[in-house]
């Protein structure tokens, strides 16, 4: 698993340890790192750029671009890109001058993929105008899946971030605000139809959804711990897993049928096209998301593409749910498709943390797809969960374990 | 007249026979005369000019000198031979009143030197060498040391499996629930053994290992108990005091469960390749005995409690020897295994 240290200091704003140091006391004192690695280092030096003119060089593809850069002042760089056009804003590099066809070029206009943004090399950052540039360099800490087996928690920033507080005797910031889910009816209806292999089912309902790329400090995040950016709708649906690790996925409402969400058992040689553009054929061992005629989704595995987002979806069903470990295990490994929903399912995860996702989804599409807006309740099935009981303690058993006097205090301050 | 002829040849061709000094020349000799174009081969040719008076007379000369010829031919080269076998004779010679020259001794394999060292070790602190099956049953190798079915841990190791449902022990561990139910507390044990892993064999991974286990459980133990028997057992194998560390490690089994390091003995902590620069070598998982395996056990966690880890004798006696690939372990190459 990777994780951001730039995530990992928004969640524990106490965090002052350097990454390597970082690494080594969460070898120590949580879980075996791998390494660490340096993001996007280009973006130390980056500045937005507003570029004033462009002249295109005879016989070839590259322009002469007189941009004026907020740090450098005015430069005049060399550019092959198509979307190097007077009037836009992007991200200028100074890395030294070099004479191309004759002309000196001082620094660089950069696409998102040079600058470690993303994987987006078809033209040049293309910076919403007015907006201040707020991307840094980042590091991102590997820590051994294997052992992370045993904490299911740990499968997010926030769980790694809680251990990063302990370490440093400093804060939590939880970046869920519970408050926000809606009250009310719901929209849609869910039925469960075994509870042992799905606890909980929460889902809600956004219309007037535009579908378009995330906004870049978004695909950023993304990017650098190893998710791919879709589109907005999608990338907020795995910027809470890789946060919160709680799995989640949104449908297009407008291309499910009925009105009512079931989870089934599939039935023997039932197929889907799951998002993978892959055709997997069931039986009665899978549990499978349905909408009155369909399968829609391998529960906590891998969504279908009929229902998937595209870029003409307005409403959107947003589903976190919580599923049965060892089913997710047994489908994943029959039909072969580990997921990053599906390694976090298996470790058995909180029911809990389906409504505090649904909280976060409508704080995040809010920002990344203006004018979305709920519609109705909170969609949430569940069967008697089970309450966070309270955990003795003896301080002499503890001494006792660890051969150690272990004072009250220290325990206090540890937990 | 052609006769004539015939008895000169004969004359010639012995005395050349007598004088030949090496087989060499001989053999010139034989091919130049008795071979199938040589020149007792060419008189036969004359033989149609004659009457058939003369044809019996020459025909019998001729007989009569190949045979001389022919003898004269085996005695020298019999003389060749015998002179070859003398010389031989000559110079070697076998004392047959010597004493036979023996077996060689072979030696124990590294992996053998070192579990024979850490079995004296633990026989000496009081611990019991228990063996266990190399064909496990899934219930000994993985639900009783709490990694259920459908548990991701199963991942961890990757198994051969029999076509009958049994498989080959992925670790020594299914010995320590073998001990707990035969023996129960409180209980000492080390559990050497070979251990199987379904894995592609390559310099430092091989699909055929050996593993240590051990256990102890008692009415106290403790973690600070852990360490000490490990530090032992370290500047035992090690044959100096070393320092150790623990570090958090997951093992369905063990809880707490540990990564022991121990400070890099190649550079002493200052930071070398063998330990990437780190001052630390991981060395063994060990931990507290998980509750669920001391409980599947029938043994009550309430009341007893323990500790377990696990040493890779395989690495262990690599590390010591300095040796970079684990494939020479298995190969029964004398030239390796003859410098132990």
């Amino acid at each position: 698993m990777k994780f951001s240290y730039n995530w990992l200091r928004e969640l524990a704003p106490g965090l002052d340890l350097d990454p390597m140091s970082l690494m080594r006391q969460i070898t120590m004192k949580t879980a075996e790192c791998e390494g660490v690695e340096e993001v996007a280092p280009m973006l130390a030096s980056a500045s937005l750029a507003s570029i004033d003119s462009v002249e295109l060089i005879e016989g070839s593809h590259n322009r002469i671009a007189i941009v004026d850069t907020q740090r450098y002042g005015p430069k005049t760089v060399i550019c092959g890109a198509p979307n190097c056009l007077p009037g836009h804003t992007t991200v200028y590099v100074p890395i030294g001058k070099k004479v191309i066809q004759g002309v000196e070029s001082d620094g660089m206009l950069a696409s998102a993929s040079e600058l470690g943004i993303n994987k987006d090399h078809a033209g040049i950052v293309a910076w919403p105008a007015g907006q201040t540039f707020d991307l840094t360099p980042d590091h991102i800490i590997e820590v051994d899946n294997k052992s992370l087996t045993h904490r299911p928690d740990l499968w997010g920033h926030l769980g790694i971030a809680r251990e990063v507080a302990a370490i440093t005797h400093g804060a939590l910031r939880d970046p869920v605000n519970i408050s926000r889910l809606p009250g009310g009816p719901a929209t849609v209806e869910v039925e469960i139809r075994d509870f042992t292999l799905c606890p909980r089912f929460t889902a809600l309902v956004f219309e007037n959804a535009t579908v378009g790329p995330s906004p870049l400090w978004l695909q950023y995040r993304l990017h650098a711990v190893g998710l791919n950016p879709i589109n907005n709708i999608v990338d907020v649906s795995n910027y809470i897993m890789a946060e919160l690790a709680q799995p989640t996925h949104a449908y297009d409402a407008d291309r499910l049928h009925g009105k009512r969400i079931i989870v089934r058992a599939a039935r023997d040689g039932e197929t889907i096209v799951a998002l993978n553009k892959e055709t997997y054929v069931l039986n009665s061992s899978d549990l499978v998301i349905a909408d009155a005629e369909e399968a829609i989704g391998i529960a906590g595995v891998i969504g279908g593409l009929a229902s998937s987002i595209d870029a003409t979806t307005t409403r959107i069903v947003f589903e976190a749910a919580n599923f049965q470990a060892a089913g997710v295990r047994k489908t994943s490994s029959r039909l072969k498709i580990r997921t990053d929903a599906s390694m976090r399912f298996e470790k058995a995860q909180d029911p809990h943390n389906t409504v505090r996702a649904q909280a976060r989804a409508i704080e995040l599409l809010e920002q990344v797809s203006p004018g979305i807006r709920l519609m109705g309740g909170l969609t949430d099935e569940k069967t008697e969960l089970r309450r966070p009981a309270p955990i003795d303690v003896p301080i002499d058993w503890l001494s006792w374990k660890l051969g150690k006097l272990v004072t009250t205090r220290e325990v206090r301050e540890l937990l | 007249m052609l006769e004539e002829k015939i008895k000169e040849l004969q004359t010639s061709a012995v005395a050349r026979i007598h004088a030949a000094e090496a087989p060499e020349t001989l053999e010139t000799v034989r091919v130049d005369v008795l071979g199938r174009k040589g020149l007792l081969a060419g008189f036969s040719k004359e033989f149609g000019k004659l009457t058939p008076e003369g044809r019996a007379a020459a025909g019998k000369a001729l007989n009569a000198a190949k045979e001389a010829i022919e003898a004269a031919f085996e005695a020298k080269n019999k003389a060749f031979a015998d002179a070859v076998m003398a010389k031989r004779l000559e110079s070697e010679w076998l004392d047959l009143t010597l004493p036979a020259a023996g077996v060689r001794p072979g030696s124990l394999h590294p992996v053998t030197q070192i579990q024979a060292e850490i079995e004296d070790l633990f026989t000496s602190l009081g611990f019991a060498v228990l063996d266990g099956p190399e064909v496990e049953d899934e219930y000994h190798n993985f639900d009783a040391l709490n990694i259920p079915v459908e548990h991701p841990a199963r991942d961890m190791q990757d198994t051969f499996w029999l076509a009958d449902g049994h498989l080959l022990r992925t670790h020594t561990s299914p010995v320590q629930v073998r001990g707990m139910e035969k023996l129960g507390p409180p209980l000492r044990m080390i559990a050497p053994g070979r251990v199987f892993r379904n894995e592609e064999v390559d310099a430092s991974h091989e699909h055929t290992f050996y593993q240590l286990e051990g256990m102890m459980i008692d009415r106290e133990v403790s973690v600070a108990n852990l360490t000490y028997f490990m530090k032992t057992l370290l500047s035992s194998i090690f044959k100096r005091d070393v320092t150790v560390r623990l570090r958090p490690g997951f093992f369905p089994f063990v809880e707490p469960g540990f990564e022991l390091d121990i400070r890099c003995l190649i550079c002493g902590g200052s930071g070398c390749a063998v330990c990437k620069h780190s001052g630390w070598v991981e060395l063994l998982p060990c931990g507290l005995v998980h509750p669920n395996v001391l409980r599947m056990s029938g043994i009550d966690p309430d009341e007893w409690g323990g500790f377990a880890f696990g040493l890779g004798l395989t690495r262990l006696a690599m590390m010591r020897y300095g040796i970079d690939d684990i494939r020479l372990m298995n190969s029964g190459d004398l030239r390796f295994l003859n410098q132990f």
